[in-house]
């Protein structure tokens, strides 16, 4: 997953001095030259195989190298919070079809929904406790750091 | 390079996405913005030194969780909202064919749209994508889709009940004119929405707008269309060189213009602007500009290094009144904008940009 061209630099919290521009000093401009273009072209005639094809276009698009923003001492924390957010982004896009699904289904009288909104049972619960602690397990064993292959000694 | 489909990407999932990201970004203005402001001022009081400067702000908040969390938010709600998988820039090229027949400008009536392919666009302009809007506002040809997409949401503090900033700005200007102008030119117009308010408020004026961006003013000429508009034309010039004619119109606008430009073609604008109005004319240019305390220095500086704005900071240094008044403008106005009902109550605590009118008028 190593993108130089996205992570050569960081700004810490996203708040240098002062936020230069990448073309040069403030008191020099010029159109955009053959150079520019050429750039652009090279960069999009570049297959990259390490990143999804959305941000790959991101890429071509941004035509240069430009610092990676981070607003946490680790930068894995501000990843890691990208990571989050994209899920609750596709959380909540599951929310909305469900939605949509239970008004159809119950419209067109395949499931009562007042059903669906009612307290479960206990003996559901219990029921499907097993598969609750396994969805637990799952997720909370990653809090021990148990290593799961043997693998190097130090 | 041709993406293969997203499956998941249709038109019900960017919208529930583009919702979810909508109240992240309200409970961020109205619950995360407040309290940082609140814990700001108990840091400040703490200090023997009041707080001057953006980086006096800074230095007492940079290490603060909320603070972090809140910036980290601000530059990737809008990245989201552009980028990523239900991104308005993907979800607009999925519909790339239809979007861009759409824009066809073979059956607009003549004289609406004048496009110029060999206008050279300034590396200012280029070198950045504003708003994190991939490509810029200007490379792609559906570019124009995605900023109107987007547009709809830049101010979630607005709601459907009050009136546009747009349609408000139209009735600020009127309040400051004598009569009625025959001639408007809107500088920067981009897709349309600005100009818009001015069309259909003055029929009887000939309204011009002028924008760097194919796409956007393609857009522009569209919607006029389709309004039925006929007192609108859209050329594709740069604000600071119109090579429109000299003491022609009665009135120059913009908005969000002057934060988009280095100080030195500000003051060019400015001098256009005064070259192409009638004397007596009337300037008005609605940008972000009142910033009365560090904090909201400190807040505003790092939106602009947040979400791609390298010229915001550098525009509200600047010393508006000063330059608009060497320039021989007079009657200059730089006053706080209310760009939506109650944001100058003492209640009002939630983020908002710092809407500011710039007025002046050529001398007689």
């Amino acid at each position: 997953m190593s993108n130089p061209r996205i992570r050569e630099t960081s700004v810490k919290h996203g708040l240098p001095a002062r936020f230069e521009p990448p073309f040069g000093p403030m008191d020099s401009y010029k159109t955009v030259t053959q150079n520019d273009r050429e750039r652009r072209d090279a960069l999009q005639a570049e297959k990259r195989r390490d990143v999804s094809d959305e941000t790959q276009r991101g890429i071509e698009a941004a035509g240069s190298p430009r610092p990676e923003q981070t607003f946490f001492d680790d930068p894995a924390t501000d990843r890691l919070m990208g990571v989050v957010w994209a899920l609750a982004s596709e959380v909540y896009v599951l929310r909305d079809r469900l939605t949509v699904l239970e008004s159809a289904l119950s419209q067109s009288g395949h499931i009562d929904l007042a059903a669906l909104q009612t307290e479960a049972s206990p003996e559901e619960l219990q029921a499907q406790a097993a598969d609750r602690d396994a969805f637990v397990g799952h997720l909370m064993d990653n809090l021990a750091g148990i290593q799961m292959s043997k693998g190097a000694l130090r | 390079m041709t993406a293969a489909r997203d499956p998941g990407l249709n038109g019900r999932a960017f919208t529930a996405a583009q919702s979810f990201l909508l109240g992240s970004k309200l409970y961020w203005t109205h619950s995360l913005y407040p309290s940082l402001r609140k814990q700001y001022e108990e840091r400040a009081a703490k200090t023997p030194d009041k707080p001057r400067t953006a980086g006096d702000a800074t230095a007492l908040m940079e290490n603060s969780a909320d603070y972090r969390l809140y910036a980290w938010l601000e530059r990737h709600l809008q990245r989201f909202k552009y980028s990523g998988r239900y991104g308005l820039q993907p979800y607009h090229a999925e519909q790339r064919v239809d979007l861009e027949r759409s824009l066809d400008p073979s059956g607009l009536p003549d004289g609406l749209l004048e496009l110029n392919p060999d206008l050279d666009l300034p590396s200012y302009y280029t070198a950045v994508d504003i708003h994190q809007h991939p490509g810029g506002v200007w490379s792609d040809p559906i570019a124009g889709f995605v900023y109107e997409r987007g547009a709809r949401s830049t101010t979630p503090t607005m709601g459907a009940r009050h009136a546009d900033l747009h349609d408000r700005l139209v009735d600020a200007v009127a309040d400051r004119m004598d009569r009625d102008p025959q001639s408007i030119l809107d500088m920067a117009c981009g897709f349309g929405k600005s100009t818009g308010p001015f069309y259909e408020r003055y029929r009887d004026a000939l309204v011009t707008g002028v924008d760097l961006s194919e796409p956007c003013l393609k857009l522009a000429a569209r919607t006029a269309a389709d309004r039925q508009a006929t007192n609108v034309r859209y050329l594709q010039r740069n604000a600071y060189e119109t090579g429109l004619e000299g003491e022609s119109f009665d009135l120059v606008t913009s908005t969000m213009l002057l934060h988009e430009m280095p100080p030195p073609k500000i003051g060019q604008t400015f001098d256009e602007a005064a070259r192409v109005l009638k004397p007596g004319g009337l300037m008005a240019h609605l940008d972000f500009y009142h910033l009365p305390d560090a904090f909201s220095r400190f807040i505003h500086y790092g939106h602009a290094r947040r979400n791609n704005e390298p010229f915001m900071e550098s525009l509200a240094e600047l010393d508006i009144t000063a330059l608009l008044e060497s320039k021989g403008f007079t009657n200059v106005k730089v006053e706080p904008y209310a760009e939506a009902d109650g944001v100058f109550d003492e209640a009002y605590t939630a983020w908002r940009f710092p809407w500011t009118l710039i007025t002046a008028e050529k001398a007689v």
